[in-house]
């Protein structure tokens, strides 16, 4: 069993990627033996209502029929109008968590509506995401933001509540500052997938199992974004991780946490 | 037992385990001026074991200081020249020079072209069409030498990095010396790998190498279908995962991906003696 917490379907507005469907993006992922996809629609980021985005995810779904599971995130805009009403809506339509995008929606994740849709998601038991980055920052189009997610928003978010399963995507895990570290070692269920690590460069990968231990780390590829291969470069060609702690990361972490699997 | 993503894993290695692979991007580095860093260099060769990497073209650049008097870039190289006298099989060295010190630079290409270097490595100290590189750009056609520049379109704080090189400053080069072997760094190290393909892709003496820490999907295809595998070259630049897995991960011939491992149309560089 492989998770990958981190893919996408959808539409770019920057550059374009290599495939927009569904289909396409796990059929991606099960010819590299993925079992489970987390999977968000990157129209929902851009569409003026997320939920639009949301379902055309959703139809997509129920037409797929191949053997990978997918496991659908939502995006959620805090910032939008009857933000609530969409969040229950998509815990009843069976998404197994929800996707925060504050540097496209002109939010911190320390203000109080993040506080909110994050506590409120722990209770009706979906899973939160959040990418900190969507592409490399040195070559992003003028037109895109070059605003990251902080360690310190991190932080403050990871101490409004216990509940969520928090996956948090494409960070440089231990370059996010001591606070988010801290943070996330006083929770059981928050995960940084490895995107960004190179295990045979300066000991990256060495470093998050040190600061964060193999329990907190989780497996993603930014599918279609990115080459999966190098994920699995790092975790099996080096000895930065022991067969029980790539188990860990590929999917013992989390098999029990998310919805759907 | 090996999991299913293990075996696809090794499966997939075969590629580099049964292909010569030459790494035409790497480094070692010094503790303080001069002293190898033994560890870089134990790290890399344990990547090549690890990747099944056949020959490393090695340079140690002094990125911290953008004057880089003789005496430094002098000592950088003999560092990367203890490394290939000790690893001979496995290194081979690029010399790496401040273009700004003109006389000093020439006397150091030769010296280094004695001692077996097969190409000359360049930072950003100067932009790659800086007339103060012309001289060292026709010495390395007179003695037949690739030159490997530091190259990047940065979107974000080009100000970190202001004489760097972008791919319109060697399609320059390349019109003013159609003779000159170039390869410009790195397409995805950073910065906007459109930008620098597109820049290059009418001019055939340039070539550029894939090393670097992105691996944005689909850039290999990209950079095969423009200009032609037999104009990339594989490297790693420090990020040997993200190195292997494009190459594993593209969607491209065999074929092609052997010809980017085996660095085809760079081979005559490592052959001489």
């Amino acid at each position: 069993m492989v998770i990958d917490t981190c893919t996408y379907i959808g539409h770019w507005p920057f550059r374009k990627l290599p495939c927009e469907t569904l289909a396409e993006t796990a059929a991606r992922a099960e010819k590299a033996k993925i079992t489970h996809i987390v999977c968000t629609n990157l129209n929902a980021i851009f569409y003026i209502d997320a939920m639009e985005g949301n379902r055309e995810l959703l139809r997509q779904l129920r037409d797929y029929r191949g053997s990978v599971t997918v496991l659908p995130f939502a995006v959620i805009n805090p910032t939008y109008i009857e933000w609530e009403r969409d969040l229950r809506e998509c815990a009843a339509l069976g998404f197994a968590g929800i996707q925060l995008a504050p540097q496209y929606h002109g939010y911190s994740l320390a203000d109080g509506c993040a506080a909110a849709a994050y506590r409120i998601a722990g209770e009706l038991g979906l899973a939160v995401k959040i990418d900190v980055g969507f592409e490399n920052i040195r070559q992003r189009s003028p037109l895109d933001t070059f605003t990251e997610v902080s360690g310190g928003e991190l932080a403050a978010l990871f101490a409004v509540s216990d509940r969520p399963v928090t996956i948090v995507s494409t960070a440089y895990p231990t370059l996010m500052g001591n606070e988010v570290i801290e943070a996330a070692n006083r929770r059981s269920n928050v995960f940084f997938n490895l995107i960004y690590t190179d295990s045979f460069t300066d000991g990256q990968l060495e470093d998050c199992l040190q600061k964060y231990t193999a329990a907190r780390l989780c497996f993603g590829t930014q599918t279609p974004f990115r080459y999966i291969e190098p994920q699995y470069v790092k975790l099996f060609c080096s000895d930065a991780a022991d067969d029980e702690q790539r188990e860990d990361i590929l999917y013992r972490n989390l098999v029990r946490q998310l919805r759907g699997c | 037992m090996k999991t299913e993503a293990q075996q696809y894993l090794e499966n997939s290695m075969r590629l580099f385990r049964e292909n010569p692979v030459v790494n035409w991007h790497e480094h070692i580095w010094e503790s303080a001026p001069g002293v190898l860093n033994e560890a870089t260099l134990q790290d890399l060769l344990f990547s090549g074991e690890r990747t099944f990497t056949d020959t490393f073209l090695i340079s140690t650049p002094v990125t911290g200081d953008p004057f880089c008097p003789p005496e430094r870039f002098r000592a950088a190289n003999d560092v990367v020249l203890g490394a290939v006298k000790r690893y001979p099989e496995r290194l081979r060295g690029m010399c790496f020079i401040n273009p700004g010190f003109t006389k000093e630079a020439l006397e150091e290409i030769e010296r280094c072209r004695a001692n077996g270097f097969v190409g000359v490595k360049m930072y950003h100290q100067y932009r790659m069409d800086d007339p103060v590189q012309f001289p060292v750009i026709e010495k390395c056609i007179e003695l037949d030498m690739p030159i490997l520049m530091h190259a990047g379109k940065l979107n974000f704080e080009p100000e970190s990095q202001p004489r760097i090189s972008h791919g319109e400053y060697f399609a320059n080069v390349a019109r003013r010396y159609p003779e000159a072997s170039l390869i410009m760094a790195h397409i995805t190290g950073g910065g906007d790998w459109h930008w620098q393909l597109k820049a290059i892709e009418q001019y055939p003496s340039i070539v550029l190498d894939i090393s670097g820490s992105v691996i944005d999907s689909p850039v290999i295809e990209e950079c095969a279908a423009r200009i032609g595998a037999e104009r990339m070259l594989y490297g790693t630049d420090g990020s040997t995962a993200a190195g292997v897995g494009k190459i594993l991960g593209a969607a491209i011939s065999e074929e092609e991906k052997k010809t980017i491992l085996a660095g085809t149309a760079y081979r005559r560089f490592l052959e001489k003696e």
